[in-house]
């Protein structure tokens, strides 16, 4: 039974679990979610099934090495290193899988029961129940994988692994079992805890089994396996099986030890995910955003949005939402400064790694060099990541009435919809940034790495990026939902995007002339090509009557930076004119804040009226826009 | 507070990979002990300046002139000069791709400023795949690196003919050196070298090498491993061509390599040469047969030298100079000695372009020397061999019943299933402090060995080789060690062919004058296949086959009759049966009982297919005889036309392995090749052609005339009177072979007689090939000379620039003689 926190510090009962005042054990989940993992035949199941497969895949390797006579091939192919390997990769095939499954049903079977408003009504704090669900996990992870000890401890005596090696492997796992738990933690919180951990799962073994093996891969990528390592230690076995060469990862050149690599990525990855489960879902529940209306009465609605499926998830992610409106005022005031970090964090962790993976290790002298491996998907991926990011402008709204800023600094305050453009501000500048850093860094020739064709697809993709943000924007103000809004967005740019490639078939079809080429420049692809190929050209031809008619276009980028620039700039006008109403109407709405609700009537209030009653707010203070 | 914890920590992981990196850092966990630098190092252009400044100087020497072949063992030589203090040294030289270790050489004591060479072989492939080779030496004791190279292997794209002369040229130009062998063109690389210390000392290093010209190398200088491995080279498959010139005493008497050689230098008596022999007449002839005698040629100085040559019946003379034997051919085991009376390093050899067109007559159907364990790997290495895997396996379900369910189930009835976390984790730290008393069951058990031994003899020869192969499993963890007794034994590992085709080579193991022993590390439930080779004495058969033949003009493709005369003095040969050559193929004879010592045997064969005899899936030794047969001896008794004597042997292993390694299977196969005596008749295939060329006139410009001289040795003819002579004619070309302007010799009249062209008649015809028997029913007899040689001559007109090959038929006789009264 959960205690409320008002109770902390009273003296335990007699008949209560020791250590109860401590916070792991005074929480409801954690003492259930511990009798259920190690009272149950789970874990009994787990590991005889986990032993069964290594024993299994033992005798497979004893077979194939056997068989296929592999020591005939180089004294340095033994089966103590096979199985060592063999060992790892089921293991990691095994926390794959059991790991995000620890998360099916967190909050599912409440729902299911039609009991989770009790949840939420006794005012419990979330993370007792996400995290303690995490720890849960987290211990039956490591029984399972301690449990297979004994198999690594055989291949030491069989010469197959160093004790070293056998401990670095154990740390690996470990980590790795870490971060697919928090990130399924996470994505349990944020979107769905019935199938989505078992799609992670899947998603978790089909990149560790490929990257682990694939000799093709990237090396920095193929690190997030965490069998890669040992792959790679069998470089040796590899090539005296002439199966080719495993290249460790050397991003930005430097040389890193693969497992090291990984273990980084994997805490990252963690941190991250903690992150995530800590703020819960991303709804704002104010006036004026029909996310908090979702969960009104209104009948016609109800059926509405139940015809497009769209209720239930809207109503999961609301119920989280009020769950989480159950979170200390401290928890609730670093949330939004939480979430920032963590989207920068995974925007500038993605570049880094990115980057690190394509950059050259010897200096390339031209462009062309660099333009196929380096350049083309470098920017491709940065401005595909920076209009990601831009789409988040369709939450402009719901950062604009946020009640909570970002960062407070004594009596001022930044607010999330300022935050919003600094955010955009740093995706904007991260990859120009990243990659004079790198430039600088490796002692390449400036003038080769700062091509006008590099740079010119920078402020390409750049440009575009702030243009994604700005329509997003102006969509926000005119919506009342952040889906609706992005959804807007996408088709706007999707329009935008394929619509002057018909000017295609319209040439050919005599329907346009030379004279409108220009639309075809329009496209932000065809900008780029003008830019990395500003000598090319496209030939086109048709038939006027019998007279075969040829027209070769030679594109630019002109027309497509004047109309996204002009345009852009619109949307932008108008997106903050807007904002700057809402703003001044929220805050008339809000002219007198009241008083901070118990849990209990959030739900009371909730359950009864049809109107939307806002949450506590902390008394209204100065925010920077 | 719990915010800033986890971005500290961040932050923390962030600097850690950021310091984790350095440039250029080797990331090694090689197993390889001690000799292993970084690659990124050895492959930069400032590694080999960074060995400068180290205290010893590397100078690596592969093979013969820096030229790799592309398959075999070659000879590598590793020069250190110590600049520094006394030290023990270890050599390693590992392949920059993939970092195998090919070689280690020492531990040496290199002492203060003084020269050391150490000398080893190393796998040609490999040694070509390796990228660069990374040459370090390093302190024995500390591991320090005292020296640094990097050598980059240069492959020869041809066949290597090495000429071993310290005059330090060629006698001609050998740059363009081809030969025509089984239908394709093959290219020669010609090397020299002058000094004996390039000299290698095992045969292993003569092994990629296509034949050795041997010149005037300080003959009686030459040390007794050098000589050795030449010989041994030798017999097992190489050719050696021999210019005797002055030095037939020298090689006889005075040269450890003759010596070594032993009788395949008969031909060559203890004699000093003839002074100034006039060869106007041979070279003439050569200059015709070559198509260089276009214009008039200066006359030639007389060789200053000529060897006396007296050939045995089963030498082979392939030249005379007038009545005077000039090349000699004699088998030595497996390969070819070729015996030059004259010096090509001097007059009137010396810088004439016959000498390159001579040299590549000698050169061609030459042998090529290849590994006898390419024939037996197949079969060897497919042996399983169990592991002792059991108990393990044993320990690790029951563990894994006891961990899961069992420990499940007693607490469960106890209601204490909370415990689960406590006993779980005990469990598992049980049973790994357990684990390591599997290493004392280890350390007793036994591992095996199965081996495959194959002794190869010819009749009447001396010396035997013999192939010593072993498929080793390791059923422990020590290093293996091995012994074997043998002449002039080398050791060697085979690794399985990565795509089909033969095994390839390993590394060298071991050499020695008369046996070897070494050490190898076999990972545990691994296998390791090793190859021995040793030269062995008389093989301890004598005898022949005689053929029998019916009428061949009713059907040239009937089965003779075949008479088996032998005489066994070797170990009891279990059994034991003949092949030998028969119309369209090999057709065999069982003996059907054991062949003890002594053993004379006379009988008519039974005539049965060859692919039953010795084939059996039940053994070792009949699945390898078997394997034998269809890979190399029934192609070899087509090809070759000579029979061979084969069956099993129980005789001790020459190799020996330990620790606690037990023989599972050990079996002896020998293979004694012997002559095939065609009493009544001579087949089409069995005669030996030489052929030789001469220009009869210009025509026009840009075409000769010429005219191609054939001399078909029938075995056994010599005093013999031919009752039937058949010939054959072989040609591909779009006109008919009745076109041909064709003649045979008439030995009595001293005059040719046309035999092409004539009227149009039966002729074969396999798509472009034509083919047409033509008999010679008039007095037969005279196109027989009294040595049994046929005579045929070919006319025909060519361009200037091509070849004889492409325009000259191909000729055959079959011949029957009148029976003795």
């Amino acid at each position: 039974m959960a205690r409320s926190p008002d109770a902390a510090g009273a003296k335990a009962p007699a008949e209560d679990e020791p250590y109860r005042a401590a916070w792991i054990f005074d929480n409801p989940s954690v003492g259930r979610a511990l009798r259920y993992t190690f009272g149950d035949k789970r874990l009994a199941r787990a590991v005889f099934i986990n032993s069964l497969l290594l024993i299994v895949a033992l005798a497979a390797i004893q077979e194939a090495f056997g068989r296929g006579q592999l020591g005939l091939f180089s004294d340095r192919i033994s089966y103590g290193r096979m199985a060592f390997l063999g060992l790892v990769t089921i293991e990691a095939v095994i926390l794959s899988i059991l790991a995000p499954l620890g998360l099916v049903n967190m909050f599912e079977a409440e729902r299911r029961e039609e009991c989770f408003d009790q949840v939420v009504a006794s005012g419990a704090s979330p993370h007792r129940v996400v995290f303690g669900r995490f720890a849960a996990t987290l211990a039956f992870l490591s029984v399972v994988l301690f449990s297979s000890l004994p198999f690594f401890a055989t291949m030491i005596v069989l010469d197959g692994a160093t004790f070293g090696q056998v401990a670095l492997a154990y740390v690996v796992l470990w980590t790795y079992a870490l971060a697919v738990t928090s990130i399924a933690t996470a994505c349990a919180v944020g979107f769905d805890d019935a199938a989505l951990p078992v799609i992670i799962g899947l998603l978790a073994l089909g990149l560790t089994l490929a990257m682990g093996f694939a000799r093709r891969t990237p090396p920095v990528f193929a690190a997030w396996s965490p069998v890669r390592h040992v792959v790679l230690g069998m470089d040796d076995v590899a090539q005296d099986l002439r199966l080719g060469a495993f290249p460790p990862p050397q991003p930005y050149g430097l040389d890193v030890d693969c497992a090291l690599l990984s273990v980084a990525m994997y805490v990252v990855f963690t941190l991250l995910g903690l992150a995530y489960a800590f703020v819960g879902p991303d709804i704002e529940l104010t006036e004026g955003l029909d996310s908090f209306d979702s969960v009104s009465i209104s009948r016609k609605q109800e059926a509405t949005r139940a015809r497009r499926g769209v209720a239930r998830t809207l109503l999961r992610a609301v119920q989280l939402r009020f769950f989480y409106e159950n979170l200390g005022p401290t928890a609730r005031a670093l949330s939004p400064l939480i979430r920032a970090a963590a989207t920068v964090t995974i925007f500038a962790g993605a570049h880094v790694v990115f980057l690190g993976a394509l950059w050259p290790h010897t200096a390339p002298r031209a462009f062309d060099e660099m333009a196929a491996r380096l350049v083309t998907p470098y920017l491709a991926f940065a401005g595909l990541t920076m209009c990601l990011l831009a789409l988040a402008g369709g939450g402009a709204r719901a950062s604009l009435l946020a009640r909570a800023p970002v960062l407070r600094l004594g009596p001022a305050a930044l607010g999330r919809f300022a935050a919003l453009f600094l955010i955009m501000a740093f995706a904007l500048a991260v990859p120009a940034l990243l990659w004079a850093l790198a430039t600088s860094l490796s002692g390449y020739a400036p003038e080769v790495m700062f091509a006008p064709q590099v740079r010119g697809l920078y402020l390409l993709a750049a440009g575009y990026a702030a243009y994604v943000f700005a329509v997003a924007l102006l969509l926000a103000m005119l919506t009342t939902n952040p889906y609706s809004a992005t959804g807007w967005a996408l088709i706007a740019l999707f329009a935008s995007n394929l619509t002057p490639a018909i000017w295609v078939p319209l040439f050919t079809g005599n329907l346009a002339g030379e004279g409108s080429a220009f639309l075809l420049d329009l496209s932000p692809f065809v900008a780029g090509y003008s830019i990395a190929r500003p000598e090319d050209a496209f030939p086109f031809s048709t038939f006027q009557g019998d007279e075969l008619v040829r027209y070769t276009h030679t594109p630019s980028w002109r027309p497509f930076a004047l109309v996204h620039t002009v345009v852009g700039l619109a949307c932008l006008s108008a997106g903050l004119a807007l904002a700057w109403r809402e703003r001044a109407r929220a805050l008339a709405s809000r002219a007198e804040p009241p008083p901070a609700p118990a849990p209990a009537a959030l739900a009371t209030v909730a359950a009864e009226a049809p109107e939307p009653v806002g949450a506590p707010e902390p008394a209204p203070d100065p925010e920077v826009a | 507070m719990k915010a800033w914890r986890a971005l500290s920590l961040l932050l923390l992981v962030l600097v850690l990979v950021l310091v984790g990196g350095r440039p250029g850092a080797a990331q090694e966990a090689d197993p390889v002990p001690a000799a292993n630098p970084p690659a990124a190092a050895a492959a930069d252009p400032a590694g080999e300046a960074a060995g400068a400044d180290l205290p010893v100087a590397i100078e690596v020497t592969l093979g013969f002139g820096n030229k790799v072949p592309q398959d075999g063992f070659l000879s590598l030589a590793v020069d250190l000069t110590n600049r520094g203090a006394v030290t023990n040294a270890l050599v390693t030289i590992l392949a920059q791709d993939g970092g195998n270790v090919l070689l280690r050489l020492g531990p040496v004591e290199l002492e203060a400023t003084a020269r050391r060479r150490l000398v080893g072989v190393v796998p040609a492939r490999p040694t070509l795949e390796a990228g660069a080779l990374i040459v370090t030496v390093e302190d024995a004791a500390q591991g320090a690196l005292l020296g640094q190279a990097t050598v980059h292997p240069e492959g020869a794209p041809a066949r290597l003919l090495v000429a071993l002369d310290r005059r330090g040229g060629a006698p001609a130009d050998l740059s363009s050196l081809r030969t025509l062998e089984a239908g394709s063109d093959t290219r020669w690389t010609a090397v020299i070298t002058t000094r004996l210390e390039d000299l290698p000392q095992s045969p292993l290093g003569y092994s990629g090498l296509g034949a050795v010209l041997l010149g005037d190398l300080e003959l009686e200088a030459w040390p007794d491993a050098e000589a050795r491995a030449l010989a041994a080279w030798v017999a097992r498959g190489g050719h050696l061509v021999i210019p005797v010139g002055p030095r037939a005493r020298l090689l006889r008497s005075r040269s450890l390599l003759g010596r070594h050689l032993g009788t395949a230098l008969r031909p060559l008596p203890d004699a000093p040469p003839e002074r100034d022999v006039a060869l106007d007449g041979l070279l003439r002839r050569l200059r015709g047969t070559f198509g260089l005698d276009a214009g008039e040629a200066a006359p030639a100085a007389p060789a200053p030298a000529f060897a006396a040559l007296l050939p045995s019946p089963e030498d082979l003379v392939l030249l005379r100079a007038g009545e005077r034997p000039f090349a000699v051919r004699r088998r030595h085991g497996l390969g070819l000695v070729t015996l030059v009376a004259a010096d090509l390093w001097a007059p009137p050899f010396l810088h004439s372009p016959v000498t390159a067109r001579l040299l590549e007559a000698l050169l061609t159907d030459g042998p090529v020397h290849t590994p006898r364990s390419r024939l037996l790997f197949k079969e060897l290495a497919g042996v399983r061999q169990p592991a002792r895997v059991g108990p393990a396996f044993a320990v690790l379900i029951i563990y894994a019943l006891i961990v899961g369910p069992g420990v499940y189930f007693v607490l469960r009835a106890r209601r204490r299933g909370i415990l689960l976390w406590v006993a779980i984790p005990l469990g598992a730290a049980v049973c790994t402090a357990l684990v390591p008393l599997y290493r004392i069951v280890l350390r007793d058990a036994e591992s095996t060995l199965v081996g495959v031994r194959l002794i190869e003899g010819w009749s009447g020869q001396p010396t035997s080789v013999e192939t010593t192969d072993a498929l080793l499993f390791s059923g422990s963890l020590e290093p293996k060690r091995f012994e074997y007794v043998g002449a002039d034994a080398v050791a060697f590992s085979v690794v399985p062919p990565r795509r089909r085709g033969a095994p390839d080579l390993g590394a060298a193991l071991a050499a020695g004058p008369d046996g070897l022993a070494f050490s190898l590390p076999v990972a545990l439930w691994g296998t390791r296949y090793l190859s021995f080779e040793a030269s062995g004495g008389p093989p301890g058969a004598e005898g022949a086959v005689h053929l029998r033949f019916p009428d061949l003009a009713e059907d040239a493709a009937a089965e003779p009759t075949a008479r088996l005369r032998l005489r066994w003095d070797g170990p009891t040969l279990r059994d034991a049966f003949v092949i030998y050559p028969a119309g369209p193929g090999p057709l065999g004879h069982a003996f059907g009982r054991d062949l003890s010592p002594g053993t004379v045997v006379d009988e008519v064969a039974r005539s049965t297919s060859p692919q039953s005899l010795g084939a059996r899936e039940s053994d070792l030794g009949g699945l390898v005889t078997g394997q034998l047969l269809a890979a190399h001896f029934l192609p070899a008794v087509g090809r070759e036309r000579v029979a061979y004597l084969m069956g099993l042997v129980e005789s001790p292993a020459p190799l020996r392995a330990l620790p606690n390694v037990r023989t599972r299977a050990f079996a002896t196969v020998v293979a004694i090749e012997l002559p095939v005596v065609f009493e009544n008749a001579v087949p089409y295939g069995v005669a030996r052609a030489t052929r030789e060329g001469s220009t009869v006139g210009a025509v026009g410009s840009g075409s000769v005339e010429r005219e191609v001289r054939t001399r078909l040795l029938l075995p056994g003819g010599a005093g013999r009177q031919a009752a039937r002579v058949r010939v054959r004619v072989t040609a591909q070309r779009v006109r008919s072979v009745h076109r041909l302007r064709l003649d045979a010799f008439d030995w009595r009249a001293g005059d040719w007689v046309a035999l092409l062209p004539r009227e149009e008649g039966e002729e074969e015809r396999d798509g472009l090939t034509r083919r047409v028997d033509l008999s010679l029913d008039e007095a037969p007899a005279r196109f027989v000379s009294d040595d049994g040689a046929v005579l045929l001559r070919q006319r025909f007109t060519r361009a200037r620039q091509d070849t004889d090959e492409a325009n000259v038929a191909q000729l055959d006789v079959a011949v029957e003689w009148v029976e003795p009264e």
